[in-house]
């Protein structure tokens, strides 16, 4: 969930040509929004694929509730290539939109734009724009410890 | 090394290098999902989570945050523009996914939030038919080694 002033953010996306790589592009860069700058990430070198991860056999116990879940083996280096590795893709209908991996079950994902009021101060500052990059996974998955569990995971 | 002035607020769980990514587990009654029909609803009510300010501080320093209670309400559903069946073997992931429309209405509270970020402050969205999606799915997934089966 981001904000930030309505007008002053989305028209100075610098163009998918010239990425913006290390700190000399770093003003640039931050104008973007969350989701712009993972979608272009993704269209650069710096995405990597999740090579699926091939476990020998599955534990067929009964799901047990708890236990954290594992990212996705892939992601994107927003900030270039060489750097950190986000276990994440933008939303969008032909990649992966989960951020959990050994998972199997109901997931929901969507870029929602808005508007909102600020008050602080005292002071209320309207028309604030609204970014969200918001989704959910619901289901069976493996977790850390290797067993099956039953969760739900919220992403915002 | 300059902020982004315009960004107000970067409200997520954040993440652990390495980690999942703005991931965090929630009660299961926060959503109610019907993949069929394309509808869901993904709810929390004053949920603790923290504001990194801007998206540079929040991913890439893993910098300063403020604690946050966070509500939001978000629906899936309008007419159906697409449905898709997926099997992605470069990423390992595969299902069926069905393609709408979204809505979110949302509030935040920050009474902590520190003097450099101007203090104090609340956030209120206007209302959920104000908002609007470029992307919206629902679906079933599977991935790891629940794919391709």
């Amino acid at each position: 969930m981001s904000l930030a002033h309505v007008g002053q953010y989305m028209d100075r996306v610098p163009t998918p040509r010239h990425p913006d790589r290390g700190h000399a592009h770093f003003w640039r860069r931050a104008k973007m929004t969350r989701r712009q700058l993972m979608a272009r990430a993704a269209g650069s070198t710096a995405a990597v694929l999740g090579a699926p991860l091939w476990l020998p056999a599955l534990a067929h116990a009964a799901p047990r509730a708890g236990s954290a879940p594992k990212p996705i083996p892939g992601g994107l280096q927003f900030f270039g290539p060489g750097t950190e590795l986000y276990h994440v893709f933008p939303p969008g209908p032909n990649v992966e939109n989960s951020t959990i991996t050994d998972f199997k079950g109901a997931i929901a994902s969507a870029h929602i734009l808005g508007t909102a009021t600020q008050i602080q101060a005292g002071k209320h500052t309207s028309g604030l724009l609204v970014d969200g990059d918001v989704r959910f996974m619901q289901g069976l998955y493996i977790g850390v410890d290797g067993e099956r569990h039953h969760g739900t995971f919220g992403f915002f | 090394m300059g902020l982004n002035s315009d960004e107000i607020t970067s409200i997520d769980p954040g993440n652990e290098p390495g980690g999942v990514f703005w991931t965090v587990p929630i009660p299961h009654d926060s959503v109610h999902v019907d993949v069929d029909d394309g509808t869901a609803i993904y709810q929390v009510h004053n949920f603790a989570t923290v504001d990194f300010h801007d998206f540079v501080n929040d991913a890439e320093f893993h910098g300063a945050n403020t604690p946050t209670t966070l509500s939001f309400r978000i629906e899936w559903g309008g007419p159906i523009t697409g449905r898709r069946n997926v099997e992605d073997t470069s990423n390992g992931f595969a299902g069926d996914f069905v393609f709408n429309s979204a809505t979110m209405v949302w509030s935040a509270s920050e009474p902590n939030r520190p003097a450099i970020w101007g203090g104090p402050a609340m956030y209120v969205s206007d209302p959920a038919n104000t908002s609007h999606s470029d992307f919206a799915m629902v679906g079933h997934e599977r991935n790891g080694v629940f794919f391709p089966h």
